[in-house]
């Protein structure tokens, strides 16, 4: 057996009757332990002898219902702006790569709109939008409506949250499915074209399963700024984690345990992110040269057994 | 597939009009923003013949068999698979070109063998080969599987079934490109270099199997540069440079005394 860096790890002679081979000491390593442990004595001794930092608020608030419920809205507006993000995005890809150059312009446009205003921007416009357009309609253009709405009554704080969140990943989520789409290799998709497959076949069957490969980590990326990003929404006054935490600190003072508090959920919700990006990979690995080593070194496994 | 005798080039030439092509060429021309790469083809290959197409790198070979199963329109010119125009419509006395899905209906009477294989990388050879049937040609998977099988045990590599393509040598890759390519049951096989990515000691595998198509009565259509395996196996040879057929006719002809100094250069440096 070769170590990982290939040195033999033979301790007595080799087999060849060659002198043993000493293993190499990597001395600066206990140097590097040596200064992160202080570094975490300190921090613990920050933590737990500065009276100052309160730490009973911490937990006291930690399953607080206001921060639960922030929590809530949080998940709700990343969910719902990346779902919302995907679909137009995608729709924006195909335009992106379809041979009609009237669609690849509107999908040139789009995203360059998309990616250029600030999302705070777009949250507050599509909040103050009733004061340009006060009702909605749906009808023929420049003809008779069939259905009008009061525009308040449809885009309240949560719409208007998900509609800029969505808009705003939009033109990002369609520059990470059009760059997965480009990395699959010319010579898949001439085969897949050689057998006679549509080209709607050959998008669904040999383009989307090596793309969405490549996509997931940028796409995950995506989902962990969308959380953070989406605490821009206090603006309007919509009680997502960040608002509930500056809720109550603005009435205790206890700013940093209670950002502690959001801190230790959007941490968690990361941590649960990873875990499900890191199976997808693995679900979705299959014929990557590395998954084929994997899956040779099973198959030997069991014919050794 | 059944034990037809091999054709022989001259003797069973048919007279013109008695057995109709199964691939005609005629006058094709391609180009590439200014450069012309195929400048007037003419090639007619015979049901169950096998045609090599020799030639230097850039010659066109590749693109003019690209233009055979479309992955590459024409310029100019015509081409008849089975007596069937490819890539128009001839109606009131103009051509229309066809939409993308009746190219695609027109590409399933031939198959591709690729220079560098182009397996789908995220299925297993076994898939590769049932890929075209079941989701082309509405097989259903029962049977596709076993013909599938029948296939890989031809190219000898059944204990690779369940193998991805990075798992597998390049001789052996390509040998699942060519049971793949067998499944549709094409009316003519179109080979691109099949051998020119390989390792000289992979190379053997891949004639062998390609012979044994050609014996059994396969149409073939072969861009290589194995000079030895168009001499054994083809019907007729085709020597292409600059964009035109230089010569062509029975390969012992061809290749033993070329009549043109352009095919005795060539072969000077690659025998």
């Amino acid at each position: 057996m070769a170590s990982r860096t290939g040195a033999p790890a033979h301790t007595g002679p080799t087999p060849s009757g060659l002198e043993p081979v000493a293993p190499r000491v990597r001395w600066q390593e206990f140097l590097y332990v040596a200064v992160v442990l202080v570094l975490l004595a300190m921090l613990a001794n920050f933590v737990l002898t500065n009276e100052r930092l309160n730490l009973p608020v911490f937990w006291e608030y930690l399953f607080h219902p206001l921060v639960l419920d922030g929590l809530r809205i949080t998940v709700i507006l990343t969910v719902a702006g990346m779902v919302g993000g995907t679909v137009l995005g995608l729709a924006l890809t195909a335009m992106r790569l379809s041979s009609s150059p009237t669609l690849r312009a509107v999908s040139f446009t789009a995203i360059y709109v998309s990616r250029t205003i600030p999302l705070l921007v777009q949250l507050l416009f599509w909040f103050f939008l009733a004061s340009v357009l006060p009702r909605i309609s749906f009808g023929i253009p420049f003809g008779p409506e069939f259905v009008s709405f009061e525009t308040n009554a449809v885009i309240n704080q949560l719409g208007a949250a998900i509609i800029a969140l969505s808009l705003f990943v939009a033109g990002y989520m369609a520059e990470i499915m059009r760059s997965g789409v480009m990395s699959v290799d010319r010579g898949q998709v001439e085969a897949a074209t050689a057998m006679g497959m549509t080209p709607l076949s050959v998008f669904r069957r040999v383009v989307f399963p090596q793309a969405a490969r490549i996509s997931i980590p940028p796409t995950m990326n995506q989902v962990i700024s969308v959380l953070k990003y989406s605490s821009v929404v206090i603006l309007i006054g919509l009680a997502d984690l960040m608002y509930s935490v500056q809720a109550i600190y603005s009435r205790n003072f206890q700013q940093i345990p209670l950002l502690l508090v959001a801190t230790f959920w959007y941490g968690l919700v990361v941590v649960v992110l990873t875990v499900v990006q890191s199976q997808l990979e693995k679900r979705l690995s299959t014929g990557l040269p590395k998954a084929a080593r994997q899956r040779m070194k099973e198959l030997e496994e069991k014919t050794d057994a | 597939m059944p034990e037809t005798p091999v054709a022989t080039a001259t003797d069973q030439h048919p007279a013109p009009g008695t057995v109709r092509p199964m691939v005609e060429i005629a006058g094709l021309c391609k180009t590439f923003g200014e450069h012309r790469v195929l400048r007037g083809i003419d090639l007619t290959v015979a049901p169950g013949q096998v045609a090599c197409i020799l030639g230097p790198s850039g010659s066109g070979k590749s693109t003019l068999l690209r233009c055979v199963n479309q992955l590459e329109a024409a310029t100019d010119g015509a081409i008849h698979i089975d007596g069937e125009l490819v890539g128009y419509r001839v109606q009131g006395g103009r051509r229309h070109a066809l939409s993308p899905r009746q190219i695609a209906r027109q590409r399933r009477s031939t198959a591709m063998v690729f220079q560098r294989f182009n397996l789908l990388a995220h299925q297993t050879a076994l898939a590769n080969v049932m890929e075209a049937p079941v989701h082309v040609h509405g097989v259903p998977r029962d049977r596709a599987r076993e013909e599938g099988l029948a296939l890989l045990d031809r190219v000898g590599l059944s204990p690779y079934a369940d193998h991805y393509p990075a798992q597998l040598s390049g001789g052996q890759q390509q040998r699942v490109a060519i049971a793949r390519a067998l499944a549709v049951r094409p009316r003519v096989l179109l080979f691109d270099e099949p051998t020119s990515a390989l390792d000289p000691e992979l190379v053997d595998e891949v004639l062998a199997v390609m012979t044994d198509l050609a014996r059994e009565g396969l149409t073939m259509l072969v861009v290589t540069h194995e000079i030895a395996f168009a001499r054994d196996v083809a019907d007729t040879v085709f020597f292409m440079d600059g964009g035109v057929v230089v010569e062509s006719g029975d390969p012992a002809q061809v290749l033993n005394a070329p009549s043109h100094e352009r095919t005795r250069a060539f072969l000077r440096r690659v025998l």
